[in-house]
């Protein structure tokens, strides 16, 4: 792996959990700028290998590497935005403020014990106008829809002005016009600010859409291309065990 | 003689309403996060861990609460290390660690052939025979809760809300959980003067439950815990000091009505979160 150029990389990972090999030998490298989708199946290893790549389940073969660093020497967490699986479902009853939520995001930039400053709340109602919810800064978090929750769980991941966003199903459980508008955001986001992407999505045609690149897992890697040849190529039939038949009307992808 | 006058008056009251003060802070600002994680049947663990404690302190004629706050701390620890391991992802494994720190302290006390007046007293608390010595022993804890909650404040907020992001972001998590359920478990113990082993939990529980059901901010919910659990052990120790009852039973009491109260009004619609 040449770690200079990695902004986020693995190379023959393979994690098992007991005797069952979640992944198996998977090697991945995502470049600066790039939009890069992830799909593949329930149980296919979409999420092992995000938290794989984080440093959060240590590989039982291979490495990883996040912004040209081998992950267990990486520290510059700002550099890196996150959005979990499970953010959306974050307790209603969670006494928090949209902008505290926000303001969590400045953790890693302001450092152990440091009290927030005024420069972390510029940034914490600057990643909240970006992702178009300033308006909802101080509702509580567990008030707002489920489109509404994510929009502020990533903008929580914007506040350190990130170079590599994660989203690991962020739009799981929020309804369809809520997803299309967030992927409108993520896409812009990357398109005009030129923010290294990886989306883990059970959204087939929205990664089409948003992607320039798409990986399909099946505890391996058995598609890594353009997303127009993702049918083409047989890789959808091979990540999801079916035959699919080809409709070249609905081959998408950003060229 | 009023009940101002009483307390005016006597001193073991004075230092009952102060020792339950302290008390009813302590608990009040470590039970947000714990109830808010899941994890309010720790603080029941933690209890039933330090009967343990009494129990050996008693049989080696050794002063039981720094026996129980000795064994408590370092169960705590271990709880704490088997939940970041996944041990605890139901609350079956948790009962048992429960049923057996419980099971220990009541063998041990019936090899001791039983020592019931001293047992019954850390069971279901003696608050009327609080000492100024174990009140200096609260107030150095306090005084670590306060310094850990306003530097780690933020830190506190981020565990919360997700652990494996406050992680990524570089917050020592594992020694924070291990700090803030060590000094739980000294709460614990030391609270257990107040309203006994088998009731103090809810001094944990009652308090932050009411609280995050108006709170809009973490912080909102800290100081609304505290200041709940301050009402209740107020008004519980008024009512046992006139009606001549426990002051343990009568202080959960009144949190058990406060928080019924405020259930009530928000389900009426009278109390609204922002």
């Amino acid at each position: 792996m040449n770690a200079k150029a990695c902004v986020l990389g693995a190379e023959d990972v393979t994690v098992r959990y007991g005797a069952t090999t979640a992944l198996d030998g998977v090697s991945l490298r995502v470049e600066d700028g790039e939009f890069v989708g992830l799909v593949g199946p329930n149980g296919s290893g979409k999420s092992t290998l995000v938290r794989t790549l984080l440093g959060l389940v240590e590989p039982d073969e291979g490495q990883t590497c996040c912004c040209g660093r081998p992950i267990h020497r990486f520290e510059d967490w700002s550099r890196v935005g996150y959005v979990p699986q499970d953010a959306v479902h974050v307790d209603p009853n969670f006494p928090a403020s949209v902008l505290e939520v926000a303001l969590l995001g400045r953790v890693a930039e302001r450092g152990l014990v440091n009290r927030w400053t005024d420069e972390d709340r510029e940034a914490a109602h600057a990643a909240l106008e970006r992702v178009g919810i300033g308006h909802l800064a101080d509702r509580s978090i567990g008030t707002l829809s489920g489109g509404e929750r994510q929009r502020a769980f990533l903008a929580k991941a914007l506040a350190s002005d990130p170079d590599l966003l994660l989203l690991d199903e962020p739009m799981a459980g929020v309804d369809a016009a809520a997803r299309e508008d967030f992927y409108n955001l993520v896409d812009d986001l990357n398109h005009a600010e030129g923010l290294t992407i990886l989306l883990v999505s059970h959204d087939l045609p929205a990664v089409r859409m948003c992607c320039h690149r798409l990986v399909a897992l099946n505890q391996r890697v058995v598609f890594d291309g353009s997303p127009r040849d993702f049918e083409d190529e047989g890789g959808l039939s091979e990540a999801y065990d079916m035959h699919v038949p080809h409709h070249p009307d609905r081959a998408g992808g950003r060229p | 003689m009023t009940g101002l006058e009483l307390f005016l008056e006597y001193e073991f009251l004075q230092l009952a309403l102060a020792a339950s003060g302290v008390m009813a802070l302590l608990a009040g600002a470590l039970g947000v996060p714990l109830v808010l994680r899941e994890m309010a049947m720790f603080g029941h663990g933690f209890a039933h861990v330090s009967y343990a404690g009494v129990a050996l302190g008693l049989l080696a004629g050794l002063y039981p609460l720094g026996v129980a706050l000795v064994v408590t701390v370092v169960g705590a620890l271990v709880m704490e290390r088997l939940r970041a391991r996944g041990a605890f992802s139901g609350d079956t494994r948790l009962a048992v660690v429960v049923s057996v720190g419980f099971a220990i302290g009541v063998t041990t006390v019936s090899l001791a052939g039983g020592f019931t007046t001293h047992v019954h007293a850390y069971l279901f608390g003696s608050l009327f025979s609080v000492t100024s010595t174990e009140l200096w022993a609260m107030l150095p804890l306090a005084a670590t809760l306060l310094v850990a909650f306003t530097l780690l404040y933020k830190e506190i907020f981020y565990i919360t809300l997700d652990e494996e992001a406050a992680h990524l972001s570089g917050v020592p998590v594992g020694w924070i959980n291990a700090a803030l359920l060590a000094l739980t478990a000294a709460t614990i113990v030391l609270a257990s003067r107040v309203v006994g082993l088998l009731l103090v939990a809810a001094l944990l529980v009652i308090p932050a439950a009411t609280a995050l059901q108006m709170a809009t901010s973490f912080k909102g919910a800290i100081l609304g815990s505290m200041a709940v659990g301050l009402v209740s052990v107020v008004l519980g120790l008024a009512a046992a000091v006139s009606v001549d009852v426990a002051a343990g039973g009568a202080i959960v009491l009144v949190g058990g009505a406060v928080f019924a109260l405020v259930t009530g009004a928000r389900r009426a619609g009278l109390v609204r979160r922002g």
